[in-house]
This record gives C-alpha cells, structure tokens and sequence, in this order.
C-alpha cells in the first residue's frame, strides 16, 4: 500500500465503467427491496377463527374485539391479545403480529388468528 | 521499509535514538490521530445540521472520508484503527453509547467491504465506486443491527437509506478521490516516511 496506492489513486479515473454497471446492479436491488417491502400492507386481512368459524377483519383498520375468552387488538397494522382468562397464555405472550403469514394461536378455546395478505414478505426473506 | 504493528512499536520498544522504523512509526501514529481529529469534527458539525426528512438519520457521512483516506495512504491496519477509533470517540463525545452498537459492526462491515474491492478491483472500480458500495453496505448493516438489537421490524428503512448510502458514498468517495488527487506528495512522504 503507501506510496503506490496514493499513485495509483492520483492515475486513476474520478468513475468507470464498472462503477456504472455497480451503481445498476444496486439500484436495481434497491427496487426489488422496496417493491417487497412496499407492496406488503396492501390488502391485508385479519382472520379470527373460533371454533371453526372465521370472521375477517381488515388489518388497516384500528379495532377492539371483545370476544368471550380474550379480548383482540388491531391498532396500526398490529393484532395481539390482552385479557385471556386461560391459563396457559401463550396467546397473550405470541405479542404484536404485523406480517402475512404470522398467527397467534390458543390450543384450549380452540382459536387461531392469521393475518392473510397477497404480498408474502416474510417467506421471500426466509423468514417465518 | 517494513511496517511494524502500531502496539509493538508504542508499547515494547525501549527509550533511546529513535530509528528509522520508529520515526515511520510516530507519522503513522500522528496521521491516524490526524485523520481521527478531522472525522471527528467533521462528524459533530454534520449531527448539528437538520437530517433528511424521508430517511430518518440519513446522513451525508462526511467523516467516512477519514477511514477510506487512511486505506489509501496507510494500508488495511491503520484503516481500521480510524474506523474504530472514530466510532468509540464519537459516541463518547456525541452522546449514545448505544449507537457504538450500530456505528461499530456496520463500520467494520463496510471498510472490509471497501478493502477487499481496493484489493481485487481497484483500477477497474473508481475509489468513488469502492466507496459507494461500502456506504450502501454500512447503511444496510446499521438498519439490520437496529432491527437486531430493537426487535422492531425496520426492513421498511433499507431500500430509502441503501438509496441514501449510494448517493452520500458517491459524494464522499469523489471527495476523498479528489484530496488524494491534489495533495502534493510531499504530505504523503511526510506521512508514511
């Protein structure tokens, strides 16, 4: 390094050829996250399944549902569960779901809530 | 002239008629402290100035000039002791200990990207290029280790500031393009010896 590398930086082109090319390849990737990331909100619904009988709600619109076992929070694109009167609580402790493909789920009251969206976001970034 | 590790020859090497190696030494040393200084300045007025308001923290990243700069008329060791250097000590002089959280990985991150492309594709890739794509590869990093650390889903930030990142990384690599370019070789040859 040193002294060579300041030459070869004082010979060098202020951009290159390459550089272009980089800058495409990123900007391209840059559009591919966004469209992933962007289009994800859209049309997203909040299934509440009880007992085998769902009810949809949509995930933009804030809500409180009183239900007889718990009670079902929607608020800014969030859905999680307060009041739950069984014992266990693994509803309560799943907390805040916001993305397509992620439920919370009470075994003893035989209930399941799943968020439904066409955009899959969470299994394109190998998440689940 | 062989280059010793900075700790080596600060630390183990008796007192005395200084050498030719030490003296290489005490330049290296005052040129990292140098560049440090400058980032860190540079850093304290940059987080003065209002940030862009679609990228939350975006910002133009001026003192990575520093650590890039270091790369070029120092080598890989000493680039890496401005980078860090530079994050410890503006996160103790700008507040936030906890940004050495994000500031650090990332930094380490990005340089390591600029110094492998220095390696194998410098020449080809401008110093701008190099620096754009470390810049895009920080600002990545920094939202992973914020999504990380806060358990709050940020993905949302990372096309806005990988935007942000090309186009202050372009800026800064053309910059410090530019001072390498000016200064005469006579700072360098007072820097490395």
């Amino acid at each position: 390094m040193n002294l060579e590398t300041v030459k070869r930086v004082k010979k060098s082109k202020p951009f290159t050829v390459i550089d272009a090319v980089i800058v495409a390849v990123l900007a391209a990737l840059i559009g591919v996250i966004s469209w992933l990331v962007f289009r994800a909100p859209s049309a997203e619904t909040v299934v509440i399944t009880e007992n085998g009988v769902s009810h949809e709600y949509s995930l933009g619109k804030n809500a409180e549902i009183k239900l007889e076992h718990m009670t079902v929070h929607i608020k800014d694109g969030y859905v999680w569960v307060t009041d739950s009167d069984c014992r266990d609580g693994t509803c309560e402790h799943t907390g805040k779901i916001s993305r397509a493909g992620q439920s919370i789920v009470c075994l003893p009251n035989n209930f399941v809530i799943t968020i439904n969206g066409k955009g899959d976001l969470d299994w394109e970034l190998g998440r689940q | 002239m062989k280059k010793l590790p900075l700790s080596k020859s600060v630390c183990m090497k008796p007192a005395g008629a200084p050498k030719r190696g030490e003296r290489n030494d005490t330049r290296r040393l005052t040129a990292i402290a140098f560049l440090v200084a400058v980032a860190l300045v540079v850093s304290l007025i940059e987080s003065a100035l209002p940030s862009f308001p679609l990228a939350p923290g975006a910002k133009l990243g001026l003192s990575n000039i520093a650590p890039l700069f270091a790369l070029i008329m120092l080598g890989v060791g000493d680039a890496y002791a401005v980078m860090i250097l530079k994050c410890l000590l503006g996160a103790t002089l700008g507040g936030g200990l906890t940004g050495l959280m994000y500031s650090v990985p990332s930094g380490l991150v990005s340089l390591t990207v600029e110094i492998v492309l220095m390696k194998l594709v410098f020449d080809k890739m401008s110093v701008a290029g190099i620096s754009l794509v470390g810049a895009v590869a920080f600002n990545a990093m920094q939202v992973l280790m914020a999504s990380a650390i806060t358990g709050v889903d940020l993905v949302i930030l990372l096309p806005i500031l990988m935007a942000a990142g090309l186009l202050a990384g372009a800026f800064t690599g053309l910059l410090t393009y530019y001072i390498v370019k000016k200064l005469p070789y006579s700072v360098y040859g007072s820097a490395v010896g």
